[in-house]
């Protein structure tokens, strides 16, 4: 393991103030479950709705889809909450997030990123506190549609972020706490693909500025990624797939790295959904191979 | 993380070979069926054709009365059915899922978008069908990829079906 020290021991006041704000964020996504709507939601097909990616956005677990947030189908909206879990050993990543879907067309969501820095604080480089990332996002389907007709479906999302620690974001010397992505994803899903099994291909393409998410702060310039979802169907209800999520590079002191993850998902019914992947995340904030696991649940009332 | 990848492609790759017909007895029941097809023509039972993992001619009945049987309990849907005509539309069902996959019958039915004028189906209400001929296909016994490969062929009906 190769840390790198960041000395950063006068931001620990500011920095300590945000952390109880994930629970909160926990408690309104549950609230947001049990407060969804009565009226009809559950218009689309099983598996349809994707799951919520750790950046709030209906997708795969690290890659947004095209697809809308929620089973609403048009005529239909629905409410979804979601928390993941990820764990390298030297970091972990806790996310909360809240998403609405209106019409099969409109899709809003608010997460919560929260970055816990285990090997640089048993090292001594780090404070004991948290990062917090919020994500405030939207996502419009253009046209297409994810199983009929001849068009996959597409759709243009932009996703505001700010990072809460100012201080943790200067001393990495990144250019601002605060940017926003903008992506184009294109989702299909057929019926009978891989030996006759739902198999989802997805892409989508980014510009970004952030640092790890955002965790470290933004570039003033832009990069452009690329990002791909696959995912079969073995049985009805579970799911294998890969993900693949190219990352800007532009931060000298903490270099970045493509991610990648396999996983199973599990979705027993609209209400539930969970996955779970082994995921390799590269070199995170100046310590290397990071591998770990990651868990998400999804639910929808 | 390549390795990782070749391993899921590993994984996953078994899946994409034929499976050995599970459809057995069913299958040669269909040649002598006197409902085989109102035109005569000799039903298709190439082995692996759909007709054939669906059954032939009787398990396509056994599945679509499974199927009515999902529909009719459907609350989201069974109010357009109200004054349906069960043994027309079954016999209707019948001849054109054999007709669509393979097995020579003639579709002697209303063409889909005059069969579903008025009703003004919803996206929705055309994923719940499916869910429900999903649901009806796998009580029946129908292999998985049978029951995905005849849904993919009905989901080309969608844009013939929703909102008419
Ligand atoms: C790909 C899917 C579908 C197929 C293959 C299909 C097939 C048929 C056929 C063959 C008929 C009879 C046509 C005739 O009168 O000659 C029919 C009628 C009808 N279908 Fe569909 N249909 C499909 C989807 C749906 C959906 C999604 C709904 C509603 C949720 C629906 C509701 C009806 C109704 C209400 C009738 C009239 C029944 C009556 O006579 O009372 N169908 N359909």
């Amino acid at each position: 393991m190769q840390v790198q020290s960041i000395r950063l021991g006068h931001a620990s006041t500011a920095l300590r103030l945000a952390k109880h704000d994930w629970r909160k964020a926990v408690l309104i996504a549950a609230l947001a479950i049990l407060a969804g709507p009565a009226l009809a939601n559950d218009g689309k097909l099983l598996g349809a709705a994707g799951l919520s990616s750790i950046d709030g956005s209906a997708g795969g677990g690290l890659v947004p889809w095209a697809v809308i947030a929620g089973y609403g189908e048009q005529g239909q909206w629905d409410t979804t909450g979601a928390v993941s879990y990820v764990d390298t050993g030297d970091f972990n990543l806790r996310t909360a997030s809240v998403s609405v879907g209106w019409n099969d067309r409109l899709e809003l969501s608010a997460a919560r990123l929260s970055l816990g820095l285990d090997a640089l604080v048993a090292a001594g480089a780090f404070p004991d506190v948290r990062l917090d990332t919020d994500v405030l996002a939207a996502k419009l389907r253009l046209g297409g549609d994810l199983i009929y007709g001849d068009l996959p479906q597409l759709s243009a999302g932009v996703q505001w972020r700010h990072s809460r620690d100012r201080e943790l974001i200067d001393a990495v010397g990144a250019d601002d706490t605060t940017g926003y992505d903008v992506y184009l994803a294109a989702s299909r899903l057929w019926i009978a693909g891989i030996g006759g099994r739902r198999t989802l291909a997805n892409v989508t393409l980014r510009s970004t500025g952030a640092h790890q998410l955002g965790l470290l702060g933004f570039d003033d310039d832009r990069t452009f990624v690329v990002e791909g979802s696959l995912a079969v169907f073995v049985t009805p209800t579970v799911a294998l797939g890969a993900e693949y999520r190219s990352k800007p590079d532009a931060l000298a002191l903490a270099p970045e790295d493509d991610w990648f993850d396999v996983f199973v998902g599990w979705f027993p019914n609209k209400h539930w959904h969970a996955a779970l992947a082994y995921v390799d995340l590269g070199s995170v904030g100046g310590v290397q191979d990071q591998q770990g696991f990651y868990l998400t649940i999804k639910g929808s009332p | 993380m390549r390795f990782a990848f070749a391993l899921l492609l590993i994984a996953l790759s078994p899946i994409g070979h034929t499976r050995p017909l599970e459809a057995g007895p069913a299958a040669p029941v269909a040649t002598s069926e006197e409902h085989a097809s109102p035109t005569g023509a000799a039903p298709a039972l190439a082995p692996g054709s759909l007709y054939a993992d669906l059954g032939g001619q009787e398990g396509i009945t056994r599945m679509v009365e499974a199927i009515i049987v999902e529909v009719k309990a459907d609350k989201r849907i069974a109010y357009l059915f109200e004054d349906t005509d069960w043994d027309y539309l079954r016999d209707r069902l019948v001849e054109q899922i054999c007709e669509l996959s393979g097995g020579g019958c003639e579709y002697t039915g209303l063409p889909m978008p005059d069969a579903h004028s008025g009703m003004a189906i919803t996206r929705a209400e055309f994923n719940w069908f499916v869910e429900d001929t999903e649901r009806g296909m796998r009580k029946a016994g129908v292999p998985l990829a049978a029951q995905n490969r005849l849904l993919a062929l009905l989901a080309k009906l969608h844009g013939d079906i929703v909102g008419q």
